[in-house]
């Protein structure tokens, strides 16, 4: 990676974790909204920085644009409440979680850092269509590989469409 | 220094861990379902540097795929959250331990 990518990779880096601290820590769920924002655009940086133009595009279109888009949508139609931190239910629930969560990423990080060669380097082979034609070599693993999960995944979103509609629909039914 | 792909993989454990975080301590349930997103799009990063320094696109297509089942996944959920608050008035995961409906 040249200088530029590496400044790029600490800034977008250092944005990201922010803005995961950010929906974590927010009072307020529109808040939590935004800084998932920020989180999602500076992972679409990171694609970017991967190589991988066709996900870093959906990425911002999905994910950033979408479903933020319905995020935002059903939080401002709920209104705006805001939760005091700790729940009554189960005392040191707050303590314990941040202690559990962080001995799990030292848990990882300790794994990544043992061996950082073993993990990718030892069988990397170098495959030029990915590195210099990102889009034309997703969509040949698309449609020949993952043919059929592909054509199964129109089937999950009409049923998930369907599901939406006959959870929200009134619970008298129509009334004409 | 020039990022590797133990820097990707960290950045993504650091992603998943706040996920993880804000599940177990938050109360409102649309803060929960956003750090679920934050926990998917950690392992996404993890399939997309997999993908790039491995040299092939199927951590990619995996990555697309994700995407579709989280979408189908957040239009569900978020009709059930709003089901939930139409008929109890009130959004608070600690209040909702009763079955009944």
């Amino acid at each position: 990676m040249t200088w530029l990518e590496s400044v790029v990779f600490w800034v977008a880096a250092i944005g990201a974790v922010a803005g995961g601290i950010g929906v974590v820590a927010s009072r307020s769920a529109i808040y939590s909204a935004l800084s998932l924002i920020v989180t999602l655009s500076q992972l679409a940086v990171m694609y970017l920085l991967l190589n991988a133009q066709f996900i870093a595009a959906a990425q911002i279109l999905i994910y950033a644009g979408a479903v933020m888009v319905l995020f935002l949508f059903v939080i401002t139609l709920l209104g705006v409440q805001e939760y005091p931190f700790l729940g009554h239910h189960l005392p040191y629930q707050r303590p314990l979680a941040v202690i559990f969560g962080g001995l799990m990423l030292l848990g990882i990080v300790f794994f990544v850092a043992q061996s950082p060669q073993s993990i990718t380097g030892a069988h990397a082979q170098f495959n030029a269509l990915l590195n210099q034609n990102n889009v034309a070599a997703f969509g040949l693993a698309l449609f020949t590989a993952f043919i059929f999960p592909f054509e199964v995944t129109p089937m999950l979103l009409i049923v998930a469409m369907i599901g939406a509609v006959a959870i929200g629909r009134s619970r008298k039914g129509p009334e004409v | 220094m020039t990022p590797g792909p133990e820097h990707f993989l960290i950045l993504g454990a650091i992603l998943f861990t706040l996920g993880v975080v804000g599940v177990l301590t938050r109360r409102d349930p649309l803060i929960i379902f956003m750090s679920i997103e934050l926990m998917l799009n950690s392992v996404n990063l993890t399939f997309v540097t997999f993908s790039h320094y491995l040299g092939t696109a199927d951590g990619q297509v995996f990555v697309f795929l994700v995407m579709t089942v989280a979408a189908a996944e957040v239009v569900v959920g978020l009709a059930l959250i709003v089901s939930i608050f139409q008929h109890l008035r009130e959004l608070d995961v600690d209040e909702l331990d009763e079955m009944r409906g």
